[in-house]
């Protein structure tokens, strides 16, 4: 394999080509890792979508939309291989998930981006947005190809095969507020507040958006889903940063502590106007970091008004989960995110576990409130470890490092 | 139609400019046109800059003001339609009663109307503070030094030397140190006066705002003493000037 900065492949994670190989030989040596569990034969599939989707970004904008069909007997077991919330509810294991996402039929159609009514007409995108499974068939020109393909934003892609024909058998069940909103109007950012709102759940809304079933009717695009993850996480983080905008800051520092799947996440909330620091400490010997030494660092800050020294993934699912608690809360924070990254996350299974673990953190209560800047960096040294001493020479929020002054100190304003 | 308030200025770039580096720091505020003139004074949300605007009534090539016309201005919005104005604009102001005009006049005419945001008009006080080190030099210098310094550090010290007409403004961040070394007698100075050779620090990110409205500007005024904010006057054509106040790090 050729010789990559570690640096490069946390950053790029498969996905940005920084390295200019065609493909990331890192995700191409492990796809083939890992055995896929079934089997499916023939060239006629069916089964109940649990509902799941996927859109590829390769080609654009010609894309590939895969339609997926586990390999389940039940309704209740065909939902689970699609249920991110409850993969983290439960504590699933990174073995769980590769298992249940490779028992999926990945069933793929080349589609021109700018010609979601096609998807809509067979009824493919609606049923993508049902609360309930969906018994559909896939007719394949092929084969599918027993393999499981990962990536760093979206959930791992099982067996794939071309499909000639998907048919929608059962008939999707649709929440009225996206039924409203796949009839209206509505500009995509609204849309997916309104949505947001009501209470759909944002992996429902991800895929709305993806297969183009939202926005303004004449503007609305099949949009690949790394894209729409991240466009639906900023969308709603928008709305709630002006939500808060006005709302008093908050009066209390305090932190938050969750892990789960190798990830620790340590979130600092504190009196502030709104301001975020994300870091990310890639320990060595992990998935993308198999030839690094030392650990790999990254930090994204983003001001009150949502403005981002770099657009990163990871950081806007971590970032919308804080500001729904804070919105909860009714008091707009500046908040510090710590993302530790130990080498027990083997397999990249896409971003929606940092949504779910810093939610949950956030949802389980501080485990400190307003201690001590000694006692803060006990907490960091305690639970992210080697970070720590990063965080405090990089952290413009957390008070460690040298500040302004505030100019009412000079006269009185 | 009679306007409560039009006024016309040269250079519409110079106002694109300006704007773009106010909008930065701050998101809202009021300008206040009266007799005299155009006068806007705002703090950042932080407390950690104030921006204080002042344009003479001369500065303008029409300037038409029934008694005193304050406008409550969303930054984001009015930055985003001064991004549009061209080589050779002419920008003038406009307002009804309640939507603001903004006019380029250049090939043609381009008009934007956007409605003004009620504010209330917060009276900040002027700075009262002695600076013991003035010095001023082109923009382009000052922009130069900036940059220089951002590109390894994050705060900037200025140091005066007393009997030199010489200061020194160095940078340090975690990849290392830079210096930029301004004297009357490099000519990088155009005029210089040290009371005490006095020291102070800064964070460099509220000077990398200022750039773009320095870009626009002829000369850069900077002002400061020991551990006390600078006053960076950026003096534009036709008197126009803009002063952000930076309060100092903390040691």
């Amino acid at each position: 394999m050729p010789s990559i900065p570690p640096e490069l492949c946390t950053r790029c994670k498969g996905y940005k080509r920084l390295c200019g190989l065609p493909t990331c030989p890192i995700l191409d040596k492990f796809r083939w890792q890992v055995s896929t569990m079934a089997n499916f034969r023939g060239r006629r599939v069916e089964g109940l979508t649990p509902p799941s989707a996927l859109v590829g970004e390769a080609g654009y904008p010609q894309v590939r939309v895969y339609y997926m069909i586990p390999a389940a007997r039940s309704e209740e077991e065909a939902a689970y291989h699609e249920s991110p919330q409850e993969w983290a509810r439960r504590r699933e294991p990174l073995s769980a998930i590769i298992r249940l996402r490779s028992m999926m039929l990945a069933a793929g159609m080349r589609v021109p981006a700018k010609d979601p009514w096609l998807l809509y007409e067979t009824e493919v995108s609606l049923a993508a947005v049902s609360t309930r499974p969906v018994d559909s068939e896939a007719l394949l020109k092929k084969q599918p190809i027993p393999r499981l393909v990962f990536n760093g934003v979206t959930k791992p892609v099982g067996p794939t095969a071309p499909a000639r024909k998907i048919i929608v058998e059962g008939s999707p069940s649709i929440p009225r507020a996206l039924e409203k909103a796949i009839s209206d109007d509505l500009r995509a950012l609204d849309a997916v507040w309104e949505l947001h709102r009501q209470g759909i759940d944002v992996y429902t809304i991800q895929r709305a958006l993806s297969l183009g079933l939202i926005g303004s009717q004449k503007r609305r695009k099949i949009v690949p889903t790394r894209w729409a993850i991240t466009a639906v996480d900023d969308m709603v983080s928008q709305h709630l940063r002006r939500e808060l905008r006005d709302r008093r800051e908050s009066g209390e520092v305090r932190i938050y502590y969750r892990e789960y799947l190798g990830n620790k996440f340590l979130v600092i909330t504190m009196p502030g106007p709104g301001r975020f620091e994300w870091f990310e400490a890639w320990h060595p010997a992990g998935v993308w970091t198999m030839e690094a030494r030392s650990p790999i660092y990254w930090k994204v800050y983003e001001d009150p008004r949502g403005r981002q020294t770099s657009s990163d993934g990871g950081f806007s699912a971590a970032r919308m989960a804080v500001l729904e608690e804070l919105a909860k809360r009714g008091e707009k924070a500046d908040v510090v995110i710590v993302r530790e990254i130990l080498p027990s996350y083997y397999a990249p299974v896409g971003n929606w576990h940092i949504r779910e673990t810093v939610k949950q953190a956030m949802g389980s209560g501080p485990i400190a409130v307003n201690p001590t800047l000694k006692e803060v960096m006990e907490l960091l040294k305690e639970k992210t470890g080697g970070s720590a001493s990063y965080v405090k020479t990089h952290s413009l929020l957390l008070g460690l490092r040298r500040r302004a002054r505030s100019l009412a100190e000079f006269f009185s304003l | 139609m009679s306007y409560p308030l039009r006024v016309e200025f040269e250079d519409a770039r110079v106002w694109k400019h300006m704007i773009a580096s106010i909008e930065k720091v701050i998101d809202e505020a009021v300008f206040l046109f009266t007799e005299e003139g155009l006068k806007l004074r705002a703090l950042d949300t932080s407390h950690v800059v104030m921006v204080d605007l002042y344009y003479p009534n001369s500065s303008f090539t029409t300037y038409e003001v029934q008694g005193e016309v304050a406008l409550g201005v969303s930054f984001d919005v009015l930055s985003k339609i001064l991004k549009r104005a061209t080589k050779r604009d002419a920008l003038g102001i406009r307002f009804d009663g309640s939507m603001i005009e903004v006019v380029f006049t250049g090939r043609g005419e381009r008009k934007f109307r956007f409605p003004q945001i009620e504010l209330s008009l917060e009276k900040l006080p002027e700075p009262k503070i002695e600076f013991t080190v003035k010095f001023k030099m082109l923009s382009n210098i000052f922009r130069e030094a900036v940059k220089d310094l951002s590109t390894v550090g994050e705060s900037v010290t200025v140091r005066a030397f007393e009997g030199e007409d010489r200061v020194i403004m160095s940078g340090k961040g975690d990849i290392g140190e830079a210096e930029v070394d301004l004297s009357l007698e490099s000519q990088s100075l155009l005029d210089v006066a040290i009371e005490s050779p006095d020291s102070s620090s800064y964070s460099l990110e509220y000077f990398d705002i200022m750039l773009q409205a320095a870009q626009a500007a002829d000369v850069v005024g900077f002002s400061y003493s020991a551990d006390a904010p600078a006053r960076v006057d950026l003096e534009y054509q036709a008197g126009g000037r803009l002063t952000f106040y930076v309060s100092p790090r903390v040691e």
